[in-house]
């Protein structure tokens, strides 16, 4: 057992950002420190500045009655539009939480930076762009399409939004591999997100189309038709459901899919 | 994507094969050859353990339906079972489940065999 440090509780206005308190935290979290902790609130609030970023860095311990307190702190400041961030945390306190299920409610980061950078792109909306290039190769695929659910997955989509995307990402760029021109070599894989959706558009070099090709392309993709006995072309009308909106975009330079999936609570 | 077979007691005819991994455009073909091969190896019946199969995609369950066409034809049979919630929703929207053998357990698919 380690000895017990000294609590200690710190805060001040975030330099940088108007609705963001640092705290910085030390010592022992026990059950001892609850008057204090909710002291220092009480003049966080009256700051009206609602998102805080507790660092933790030189925290010991974390009693389950600290946490109770924090997560009063997180109810309160999510009813004010805010919220709360944990920095610094070691591994094992971590675990410890876990153990408690915090990590259900709390996120941890290893730096303020990231926690900006997601206060940012949830509070005001900002896209998030994630874009590749490609040689037009299956082999690439199945990384590409992990990649980008893991992604959504960290800006905490859930499990089955970030298997969709998933599913929707690999079944478009294999179509855009399959039909587009081998000499061209290039298949390009955007994606943008935001709080409540994303938007995956992939695109290729198409090989030389006249306007009947683009005509039969487009009845292809509007109605797709499937053939029991074939093994393929199945992969649009999976993609059809697995999204809130789907467009094409073709000419003689290439093809653009467009598709967006909202993000399911 | 990982293939593993298992004999099933009392029953020569029939082998578990569990699936691991991704089943996805980039492994199709070999998942079909070692399908084949067992077949062809005189096996009657596969029943495929899909408990630890992460994913699949249009391109693979292309190929699962060609394999369970083809056991027919062939007097064989292909049945799957344990099947994960994700990978259940794709076979769903395809309209796999109707045209596939699906089982919740292992030994389901046993009893089915005759």
């Amino acid at each position: 057992m380690e000895t017990m440090s000294k609590f200690n509780i710190k805060w001040e206005k975030y330099e940088d950002d108007e609705r963001t308190i640092l705290v910085r935290l030390q010592g022992a979290m026990d059950i001892s420190i609850a008057e204090q902790m909710n002291h220092v609130f009480d003049e966080i609030i009256a700051t009206e500045r609602y998102f805080l970023i507790l660092d933790m860095d030189e925290v010991s311990f974390v009693g389950s009655p600290a946490v109770g307190i924090l997560m009063g702190w997180r109810r309160k400041l999510i009813e004010k539009q805010g919220n709360i961030a944990l920095v610094g945390l070691s591994l094992e306190l971590r675990e410890k939480l876990n153990l408690m299920g915090a990590n259900r409610i709390f996120r941890y980061y290893y730096d303020i930076q990231t926690v900006l950078t997601d206060f940012y792109w949830e509070k005001d909306s900002l896209m998030q762009n994630v874009g590749l290039r490609l040689p037009s190769n299956h082999a690439y695929v199945p990384a590409l399409r992990r990649l980008i659910s893991s992604v959504v997955t960290q800006k905490g989509f859930g499990r089955k939004d970030a298997f969709r995307i998933e599913t929707i990402v690999d079944e478009l760029t294999n179509n855009a591999i399959e039909h587009g021109n081998p000499k061209q070599e290039k298949v390009s894989v955007d994606f943008n997100m935001d709080y409540s959706k994303v938007e995956i558009i992939v695109s290729n070099m198409s090989r030389d189309v006249d306007s009947n090709d683009i005509t039969t392309i487009k009845d292809k993709f509007n109605n797709p038709v499937v053939d029991e006995d074939s093994t393929r072309g199945r992969g649009l009308s999976l993609v059809k459901m697995l999204s809130d909106n789907l467009k094409l975009d073709i000419n003689d330079q290439g093809t653009t899919v467009y598709v967006t999936k909202v993000r399911e609570v | 994507m990982k293939l593993e077979v298992a004999e099933v007691e009392a029953h020569n005819n029939v082998r578990v094969v569990a699936f691991e991994g991704d089943l996805d455009s980039t492994n199709v073909e070999s998942t079909l050859e070692q399908i084949n091969d067992i077949y062809d190896s005189g096996v009657v019946h596969i029943i495929a353990d899909f408990q630890k199969l992460r994913y699949v995609n249009s391109t693979g369950l292309g190929i699962l339906l060609h394999i369970s066409k083809t056991a027919r034809s062939n007097d064989c049979s292909f049945k799957i079972a344990k099947i994960n919630d994700n990978v259940f929703e794709i076979i769903e929207i395809i309209g796999a489940n109707t045209l596939l053998e699906v089982y919740d357990e292992i030994q389901d698919a046993v009893d089915s065999i005759t």
